[in-house]
């Protein structure tokens, strides 16, 4: 029957074409409005400033401040997790030492009898929290990484004594080593002589030698540099005296030194003494030959 | 694009890398970062004495044995001339017995550094020798102890041997007390060979006054050899203890012998026609070589570095000199002798005696090449035969004076000079006693 085809072929096509129009148009419209909206949301406007009161409010039990009696001498410790100290109420307690009639009661809580009192030297709070443990008195041994002394300090190098020792003897043989036929110049008074300090770096070379040298820091006094520097250039291809042989690594490959252009001379007149001759220009001295025992 | 970006990564790397280096450099020149253990060593020109201040506690013990040792150590540290010694009467008042505390801070106070207590007293048969060394910068612990059990007779070597132990302690170098010194010196019409401890105790004769014995040296495992003639041949080459002469591919006389340190070589001085040369080989007398060129070649010496020094000239050399593996190492104008090695604190050093005429010599010393001479002895008499003791911290010679002749030992350090003995003679040398058979003995540091 044809009554049931009503429509023909192109109706229903333009029904679909509207239909998808129509579907295409509202999921348009909804994108739109989608983005529209994370974009507001991305940037939100600005709320306007205003001024809020600010009203403190104490606790009754304060936090405790990180800290230690300041030590004038002593560089700040590092940070390290605190061991917890054990603290006591601080609460009034029945004595015999008691006075019969005193003049002002104890304001602060009573404590229950079978408490046990504080110590004399015990730290008190107006509320403990957590009742800590006794902590043993004997502490446990430091377990460093590195050997050393109780008493040493973290720059310090050395853990023997008799090590220090023997290495302050080699310094002091090193020292009198640089030392043999330098003197300061005598023509610089004692005032501005006192002052100067000229700055050697020396490299030793491995058979002890002194290979080079290099003022890491001048003096400013023309005299006083030149008069180093000629006394490093006597120095150079010199042997150093040997480490002791039971401590044979303690000389390194560049020595420090600093020369003082402090006169012997000045210490006692304050002038220096030119009547002497200068010792830097004068041939060394034999060793004296002080014997005992002997009357020749 | 990439070759661009490349560069400028490379330029800003390098620029890094040479800031931090300038950086690093900057603060070892400054000597901001010394990490060095000398530190920085502060040069002035006035001269001091920087010897650390010592005291051996006094003993008040009348036990023999304690007195001994005290003595021993005390006399050896004041002959090296390495510390200021503290008085005994300046001594704080206190216990000293074997058993007693030290009170260093009491020394402290009176300016000592180093506090010695050495002590001895029986157990049984035998005698318990100690010896402690405290710092004053160290507290009131000792830093370092050795206790050694010994026979009676063996009480004053012990106390050597302990001195040796401490200095080795307090300086890093071990002492060289525990040593003896051996000489030829005459004896009737003929020269004899003679031992004596380094303190100039126990001196004896060791080989027979009929035959002439001269130039004694120590060899391996502590023997003594020397050279001998019996009526008018020519001298061999002995060993003490052993009747027959050493065998050795020479005909001729053995003028004079050394070993070096560790034993294994021998060097002689054998008579050639018209002089004499030096022959180097095994310890055995095996693979003897000539080292030496020169007409005349005595005395031979090994230096601590191995090499081999003797005294060498007439001819063409002219005055005698001291050669070293084959090069003249004294100056050409003083005619040299009895040349030693000493391995001292601050290097080897030559020691030897130079003719400064009117028949006396004097001690002169350089470093082993010949550089740097300088005197030893001058206007006490002449001074001869120089010998460096094991340590290399003394020198002894022979001094012939108008007064007071005899055998001395002078420290390097402070060039001070003790009498140990009124024996003159020649060829002397020095060296370590062997070690005791079986170390009975404690050692620690604290």
């Amino acid at each position: 029957m044809d009554s049931g085809s009503t429509h023909r072929a192109l109706d229903v096509w333009l029904a679909l074409l509207a239909a998808v129009a129509v579907e295409v148009g509202i999921f348009g419209v909804f994108a739109w409005h989608v983005e529209l909206h994370s974009l507001d949301s991305q940037t939100p406007p600005k709320p306007p400033e205003m001024a809020i009161a600010v009203q403190p409010v104490i606790d009754d039990v304060p936090l405790l401040k990180l800290g230690s009696k300041p030590q004038k001498y002593k560089l700040p410790e590092m940070w390290k997790k605190p061991d917890p100290v054990k603290r006591y109420e601080d609460k009034s307690a029945p004595t015999v030492d008691a006075q019969k009639n005193p003049e002002k009661l104890p304001e602060n809580e009573v404590a229950q009898a079978d408490e046990a009192p504080a110590p004399e030297d015990a730290e008190l709070a107006k509320e403990v929290d957590e009742d800590i443990p006794e902590v043993d008195e004997k502490k446990e041994e430091p377990n460093l990484q590195e050997e050393g002394a109780a008493d040493g300090v973290r720059e310090g190098t050395e853990t023997d004594p008799l090590k220090a020792f023997v290495i302050s003897q080699y310094r002091i043989k090193i020292i009198g080593w640089f030392k043999a036929g330098f003197s300061p110049p005598s023509q610089i008074d004692c005032e501005t002589a006192a002052g100067l300090r000229t700055k050697v770096v020396a490299q030793i070379g491995s058979d002890r030698s002194v290979v080079s040298y290099t003022l890491s820091s001048a003096s400013g006094n023309a005299i006083f540099d030149s008069r180093v520097s000629s006394h490093m250039d006597r120095k150079k291809g010199q042997q150093l005296p040997p480490p002791p042989p039971n401590y044979a690594d303690i000389l390194d490959s560049v020595v420090n030194l600093n020369f003082s252009g402090e006169l012997p001379n000045c210490k006692r007149s304050g002038l220096p003494d030119t009547t002497k001759n200068d010792p830097a220009e004068a041939p060394a001295a034999p060793p004296t030959d002080g014997d005992s025992n002997d009357g020749n | 694009m990439r070759t661009l970006h490349r560069s400028l990564f490379a330029c800003f790397a390098l620029l890094i890398a040479g800031s931090v280096s300038d950086t690093v450099f900057a603060q070892t020149a400054n000597g901001k970062v010394d990490e060095s253990q000398l530190g920085e060593l502060l040069i002035t020109g006035s001269q001091e004495d920087t010897r650390p201040k010592l005291a051996i506690l006094p003993s008040l013990s009348p036990d023999l044995e304690d007195v001994i040792v005290r003595n021993v150590v005390r006399r050896d540290f004041e002959l090296t001339g390495l510390f200021r010694m503290s008085e005994d009467k300046q001594a704080p008042e206190g216990q000293y017995g074997f058993d007693d505390q030290v009170d260093v801070k009491a020394w402290g106070n009176l300016g000592v550094q180093v506090v010695l207590k050495v002590a001895a007293r029986k157990v049984g048969n035998q005698v318990e020798v100690s010896g402690q060394a405290f710092l004053l910068a160290a507290g009131e612990k000792p830093v370092y102890r050795k206790q050694i059990r010994v026979n009676e007779d063996e009480v004053r070597v012990t106390a050597h041997r302990i001195t040796d132990a401490l200095l080795g302690a307090l300086t890093g170098r071990p002492g060289g007390f525990a040593s003896h010194l051996t000489l030829a010196s005459k004896w009737g019409r003929n020269y004899a060979v003679f031992t004596i401890d380094a303190d100039g105790h126990n001196i004896e004769k060791r080989t027979d006054p009929k035959h002439t014995s001269m130039a004694p040296a120590w060899g391996p495992a502590g023997y003594l050899f020397y050279v001998q003639s019996e009526n008018y041949s020519p001298f061999q080459m002995m060993r003490l203890g052993e009747e027959r002469p050493l065998a050795l591919p020479f005909k001729t006389s053995t003028y004079s012998l050394a070993f070096s340190k560790d034993g294994s070589k021998l060097a002689v001085s054998v008579a050639q026609p018209g002089g004499s040369a030096i022959f180097l080989g095994n310890s055995d007398g095996t693979e003897m070589k000539k080292i030496s060129t020169t007409e005349v070649a005595t005395h031979p010496v090994f230096s601590p570095s191995g090499k081999v020094g003797w005294i060498g000239g007439g001819g063409e050399q002219g005055a005698q000199r001291v050669y070293l593996d084959g090069k003249a190492v004294s100056p050409s104008g003083f005619s040299a002798s009895s040349p030693d090695f000493c391995d001292t604190e601050d290097g080897i050093r030559l020691v030897y005696s130079v003719s400064v005429g009117n028949g006396r010599s004097d001690l002169v010393w350089s470093d082993e090449q010949g550089r740097g001479m300088a005197r030893l002895t001058q206007g006490s008499g002449s001074n001869t035969y120089p010998a460096c003791s094991p340590d290399g911290r003394m020198v002894a010679f022979f001094s012939e004076r108008k007064e007071n002749s005899g055998l001395y030992v002078k420290s390097l350090k402070s060039f001070q000079a003790h009498k140990i003995s009124s024996r003159i003679g020649q060829s002397l040398r020095w060296a370590a006693l062997p070690p005791p058979a079986k170390e009975r003995s404690v050692e620690r540091s604290d």
